[in-house]
């Protein structure tokens, strides 16, 4: 007989498979482990907390929809980081001109990466701290991927899969977009 | 292939954390009556743009190979012959379908891993390659020598039109040429036939016109034609 093991020692895909097969109720499971990854993500990008927070609540609406269409051969994190990508990009093809800084306060994005659930483990935590603070003032073009790069932690071919564009041209905006900061802002200290 | 879930097995109260969010996400999934999609919607999209990609890319090459029946076949070069005979609605159409074909996988982000350089190149190699495979084949000569005898017959029969040199004349109603695409064919001469002046000898370049009977070209009008090497 198979041993109760905790919900949280099983992989995203799995428990992605088990809601889709049997039991929806799981589906908390994936809101518990994505929710505060997908706020601060969503946060960056349109620089405001709860529009942030309703497209969240949208991209898990959706993801629980489309959960058909996950493949096992993609991370499911990428693909839910998609789901979030193409819920923004909806809404941006929507508001184009809204993309300012409206709704956010000093100190919105380092608080977001101040939080205890935020993990760091590969990059430099000054460098973070000083994409967290200029990386608003950037392009879409080029802070979505420096977001999901330092920010989030997610590998380049991760990102590729996310935003679906080859990595050549990823590691192209993500360079550039270091470059427009340390320009405007100085290095990281 | 849908990879079904493990049997997973843990305790239900693990579930009983629930944020605002959570609550509200459950809440409408409930209240609003939200299921998941099957999986046919999936499958048949990428179905379905897979055959668009199929179709156009299938058309698109089957024209370009019309492009190099048209202008290879005939042997005949030289930039005056070019801009004179460049098929062009076949150049439109070959276009036409390689940029549908390549808006299409761009669109919906089908080869995204590759960079839109590579993606046309290898678009273009695809489209290049088979239709020159394809018109390595006796494809186009067939559709040619069909269309032509639905329009053309003799005596009730379809026309069948071959032009190329004579290689062998061993009797007066026999004899064998090879035409431009190096095909060997054997000629029967029917009684009757019109046949040159100064008769039928290895060598010279012929158009003959016939019909098929039991596999045989059976020709009613054979006319010598100027040489037909390549123009130097």
């Amino acid at each position: 007989m198979m041993s109760v093991m905790n919900i949280r020692a099983f992989p995203d895909e799995d428990i992605a498979l088990y809601v889709r097969s049997k039991d929806s109720e799981t589906f908390r499971e994936i809101i518990f482990r994505y929710e505060k990854k997908l706020i601060r993500y969503m946060t960056f990008l349109v620089k405001n907390d709860l529009t942030a927070h309703g497209l969240v609540q949208t991209t898990f609406l959706t993801v629980y929809r489309d959960l058909n269409q996950y493949s096992p051969r993609l991370k499911f994190s990428s693909w839910m980081y998609r789901k979030a990508h193409e819920e923004f990009a909806h809404f941006y093809k929507a508001q184009r001109k809204t993309t300012q800084a409206v709704g956010s306060y000093p100190g919105l994005f380092e608080e977001l990466i101040s939080d205890d659930d935020f993990e760091n483990e590969f990059s430099d935590p000054k460098l973070v701290k000083h994409i967290a603070q200029y990386a608003s003032n950037l392009k879409v073009m080029y802070r979505e991927p420096l977001v999901l790069h330092f920010i989030e932690q997610r590998s380049y071919d991760e990102i590729r899969d996310i935003l679906q564009l080859p990595v050549t041209i990823i590691a192209g905006r993500i360079t550039k977009g270091r470059r427009l900061i340390e320009k405007k802002y100085g290095k990281a200290s | 292939m849908v990879k079904h879930h493990k049997d997973l097995n843990f305790e239900k109260k693990e579930l009983a954390y629930e944020s605002g969010m959570s609550r509200r996400v459950m809440q409408r999934i409930e209240v609003e009556n939200i299921r998941m999609r099957p999986s046919i919607v999936f499958i048949a999209r990428t179905v379905f743009l897979s055959l668009i990609v199929a179709v156009t890319a299938g058309i698109g090459v089957f024209f370009t190979s019309v492009i190099f029946y048209k202008l290879l076949a005939v042997r005949v070069f030289g930039v005056r012959f070019l801009l004179l005979h460049i098929p062009w609605f076949s150049v439109g159409l070959a276009i036409s379908c390689f940029l549908l074909c390549f808006a299409v996988i761009e669109y919906y982000k089908l080869a995204y891993k590759l960079t839109l350089f590579r993606l046309f190149m290898l678009l273009a190699v695809v489209f290049v390659g088979f239709a020159f495979l394809l018109y390595k084949t006796p494809l186009h000569e067939n559709l040619r020598r069909t269309a032509l005898s639905s329009i053309y017959s003799v005596d009730g029969q379809p026309l069948v039109l071959y032009a190329g040199r004579v290689v062998e004349s061993r009797t007066a109603n026999i004899f064998y040429i090879e035409t431009l695409r190096g095909e060997r064919v054997k000629i029967y001469l029917i009684r009757g036939a019109r046949i040159p002046s100064k008769g039928i000898h290895e060598g010279q370049s012929v158009f003959v016109a016939g019909y098929t009977e039991n596999g045989k070209v059976v020709a009613r009008s054979v006319m010598a034609l100027k040489d037909m090497s390549p123009a130097k």
